[in-house]
């Protein structure tokens, strides 16, 4: 167990060495320059001092170097945009992605494990044809549009829910404030991943139920329920959880449009602002927390695998 | 069990949904508005339009501009100009205290004004006030600035975005290192002190009880973070925000809403197509004169602006009244005339109808524009199309803004750009062309327009200065420095609950925000 988390850990930080490596190189070479110098006003002589303040003014390896040299010590710069210390940028973004990222998940697990199970035992029944049929059109629509026919929706000709923001400006945001200013995109965000969710589920299920234990199960007279959840259940849900591995990263980092959409004030939008602002620092940060991130919950994920399927050993490896 | 669970859902719904039923009606007795990014609470380190917003109403500065654009007393009283137009002595208003409730002394003057020349200090309002050469604290409530030469531009520069800063919140640190400050706790003299900043969220402002103007209508001002147009539009139709600056292109869907109504002001600014004079086509006045005959612009101004914006006549705005003069014609669409005068240059239609010059080359060039506007994008495809009407072929380059002026516009490698000046409310336009200056980026020179600048900006009396500008005007016509397209209005959506809001555009109307108010 010690040498398999030791060796899983030395992965991940190679993962993240070659991440980060190859996103600073990347913006550095992407055309244009940070927002803050893009003033058609600006004297020669000002964007001189400006590159000089943010360290522009040395060759890129230089700034490279330097960087690493500020991470390893565990300080993550300053953002362009917004003068503040990226981990403080972060870390007030966090607490909203963590909320609507949770919620959009445990939405999607919980609508889409047991439907896509449902769907498998009763294939080409009535909810197996309406969900997959809803499912499609989850993952063909995209998410901006669904984003915007919401609020329209439920904002604008049917005022239920706020259009926008994660509470109440200028109200301390009680509990459920900020469960209304939730509900829409979270929704939104959990379309596309309970959809994908339910068809993994769907299929796994079907493979699980051709398999001579379900037979076996069967044959002992058990009924179509028990079999579901006692014996079908579990064996299906290894690849489901290998997709919400796959999942998490495109919550944290890449509900951007729902974020901007629902103006949310998610760790997504951050990141897809400082791109834009070419925020070097900013960018860098977020990269360097998602990739951290992912890796990490990557490796709960391997150790989750064992837990539901004691047929798998570390040791085998 | 089962049978339970399901209709408890739409009763949780239902629940939630009425919680917060009382919000509505007449809304809270603020004024919400928009911005697209988190804003750097600091007036002199604000490079961006949002955080120039919101700085207008938690700072003062010196002077005002009122709705005809004159500078008015804000925080000085009164002031007073030197002889020699070298030094303004301005006589501060007493008694006024800080959002922290210290008072307010010439020391912040002084210490804000050596902090917007100082280069290293992160300052982006230095060019503003380059011919600042000093401040002189001559007692607490007076305070004396020495110019390097007579600058006619000061007083409506003073009241532009030059928010005062308090000294005493930067006793040991620089103002880029105050990062609270700039980020949720900023302190100022204007009419609302912020006392919530969520990050990427919103910034709530409540009235200054110490302010020293008239008292404010409103109980708070709410900056909300929208970054997406489309969906601060939908805010406003669901009544979370009550000013929206929109597009012509979202003009149908708020048009059709009840609650709300379009405004259009004018705004100190003009869009132009910049052709760098540096590249031999464009270098002859003959061409730049021909090619603003070439250009219909009544058509994109009804076309594409949807009638938000007025037809140019040089590079003044009409809004700034007191130096416009509007007895000149308004740019005409001539494109035979237009093509005459490019066969006096030298350019001769081939068989397809295209120029080409003696040399046989022909008259091509990329037209940039900045990607992802679309009345901007739209303008120059109506440019282009009008410019093939004459014989020209343009093509259009679109690149991000940033990349735009950074890689393009500011080292001068490009052929044309359609892009705009927003400016202070003063016609000076000796930084944009005059010859050899750091913004001419059209790199245009003209010995003529060099001295009638120069003139304008040192000419402290305003009957003579409205004079050099309208020779300057006139100068223009024969050798225009750009082809200005038009005077843009700025198109706002207006919740109307709103009252008393100034008809300028969103900047300088929020210099006046006390005197908003909401219907209840």
């Amino acid at each position: 167990m010690t040498a398999f988390l030791l060796r899983r850990a030395a992965h991940a930080l190679t993962v993240i060495f070659v991440v980060c490596t190859a996103t600073f190189a990347l913006v550095h070479l992407a055309p244009g320059g940070p927002a803050v110098l893009a003033d058609p006003k600006l004297s020669l002589e000002e964007q001189a001092a400006i590159e000089q303040r943010l360290g522009l003014d040395r060759p890129v390896a230089a700034q490279y170097a330097l960087w690493m040299g500020r991470v390893v010590r565990g300080d993550l710069g300053k953002s362009f945009l917004y003068e503040v210390p990226n981990r403080r940028a972060i870390g007030e973004r966090l607490p909203n992605t963590a909320l609507l990222a949770g919620t959009a998940l445990l939405l999607s697990v919980l609508l889409g494990v047991p439907l896509g199970l449902w769907s498998a035992v009763r294939r080409g029944g009535l909810v197996d044809r309406v969900v997959s049929g809803l499912a499609f059109v989850a993952m063909a629509v995209p998410t901006f549009w669904l984003a915007i026919g919401a609020i329209f929706t439920f904002a604008i000709a049917v005022p239920i829910f706020p259009a926008g923001g994660a509470s109440s400006a200028g109200e301390a945001g009680g509990f459920m404030d900020r469960l209304r200013h939730l509900v829409m995109p979270a929704a939104v965000l959990a379309a596309v991943t309970t959809a994908e969710l339910l068809r993994y589920m769907r299929s796994s299920a079907q493979t699980a139920l051709q398999q001579p234990f379900v037979r076996v199960a069967r044959a002992k007279g058990l009924r179509n329920r028990a079999v579901a959840w006692r014996h079908v259940f579990r064996t299906a849900l290894i690849p489901v959880v290998t997709a919400l591995g796959i999942q998490f990263p495109r919550l944290v980092g890449g509900a951007a449009i729902t974020e901007t959409v629902f103006a949310w004030p998610g760790l997504g939008r951050l990141g897809v602002q400082a791109a834009l602002g070419r925020d070097y620092p900013l960018v860098m940060a977020i990269t360097l927390f998602v990739s951290a991130a992912v890796v990490i919950v990557n490796m709960l994920m391997d150790l989750l695998y064992l837990w539901i399927d004691p047929r798998i050993r570390l040791d085998a490896s | 069990m089962r049978r339970f669970r399901v209709w408890l859902l739409p009763a949780i719904a239902a629940a939630i949904a009425g919680s917060c039923a009382g919000e509505k009606g007449g809304g809270p007795n603020a004024l919400r508005i928009p911005l697209i990014n988190d804003p750097i609470l600091n007036p002199v380190l604000a490079p961006d339009i949002g955080s120039v917003l919101i700085n207008k109403v938690i700072f003062s500065s010196l002077v005002r501009p009122d709705e005809q654009l004159r500078p008015v007393p804000d925080l000085a009283l009164s002031w007073s100009t030197s002889a020699d137009g070298l030094e303004y002595t301005f006589n501060l208003k007493p008694g006024v205290k800080w959002h922290d409730g210290e008072p307010f002394t010439a020391n912040d003057v002084k210490f804000t004004f050596d902090q917007i020349i100082d280069v290293k200090s992160g300052s982006r309002l230095r060019s503003d006030f380059a011919a600042v050469a000093g401040i002189d604290v001559i007692d607490s409530l007076t305070v004396r600035f020495r110019l390097k030469a007579p600058f006619a531009p000061f007083l409506a520069l003073l009241g532009y975005n030059a928010g005062i800063l308090p000294a005493h919140k930067f006793r040991d640190r620089k103002l880029t290192d105050a990062t609270d400050f700039s980020r949720s706790a900023p302190v100022g003299t204007g009419p609302f002190r912020v006392v919530q900043a969520a990050a990427g969220s919103a910034i709530v402002l409540e009235r200054n009880p110490f302010y020293h103007g008239t008292k404010p209508a409103l109980d708070q001002v709410i900056f909300r973070i929208v970054p997406d147009v489309n969906a601060q539009v939908a805010q406003l139709l669901a009544g979370e925000l009550d000013i929206v600056p929109i597009e012509p292109a979202n003009l149908p869907s708020v048009e059709r809403a009840t609650a709300v109504t379009v405004v259009r002001n004018p705004i100190v600014q003009h869009v132009y197509v910049g052709f760098n004079q540096s590249r031999p086509f464009f270098k002859p006045p003959l061409v730049r004169q021909a090619l603003d005959l070439a250009i219909n612009r009544q058509a994109i101004v009804d076309g594409v602006l949807k009638g938000a914006a007025d037809l140019p006549r040089g590079t003044i705005p009409m809004v700034l009244s007191g130096f416009f003069d509007p007895s000149l014609p308004a740019p005409g669409y001539l494109p035979d005339s237009a093509r005459a005068m490019l066969g006096r240059a030298g350019w001769r239609p081939d068989e397809r109808n295209l120029l080409r010059n003696a040399d046989g080359k022909p008259f091509a060039f990329t037209l940039l524009v900045d990607k992802g506007n679309p009345t901007r994008e739209q303008s120059a495809l109506a440019v282009q199309q009008d410019l093939r009407r004459v014989g020209i072929d343009a093509s259009i380059g679109t690149l991000e803004f940033a990349t735009l002026v950074r890689d393009r516009v500011l080292p001068g490698d490009y052929d044309a750009v359609l892009i705009w000046w927003t400016t202070p409310p003063d016609p000076d336009q000796y930084a944009f062309y005059a010859t050899g200056q750091d913004n001419n980026h059209v790199r245009y020179s003209n010995a003529r327009v060099d001295s009638l600048l120069a003139a304008g900006r040192a000419t402290l009396d305003s009957v003579q200065r409205r004079a050099l500008y309208n020779e300057f005007q006139r100068e223009e016509l024969a050798d225009p420095p750009v082809l200005v397209l038009f005077y843009p209005r700025e198109l706002l959506a207006v919740s109307r609950r709103l009252r008393g809001l100034p008809a300028l555009g969103l900047r300088d109307a929020l210099r006046h925000v006390e005197r908003i108010a909401v219907a209840r």
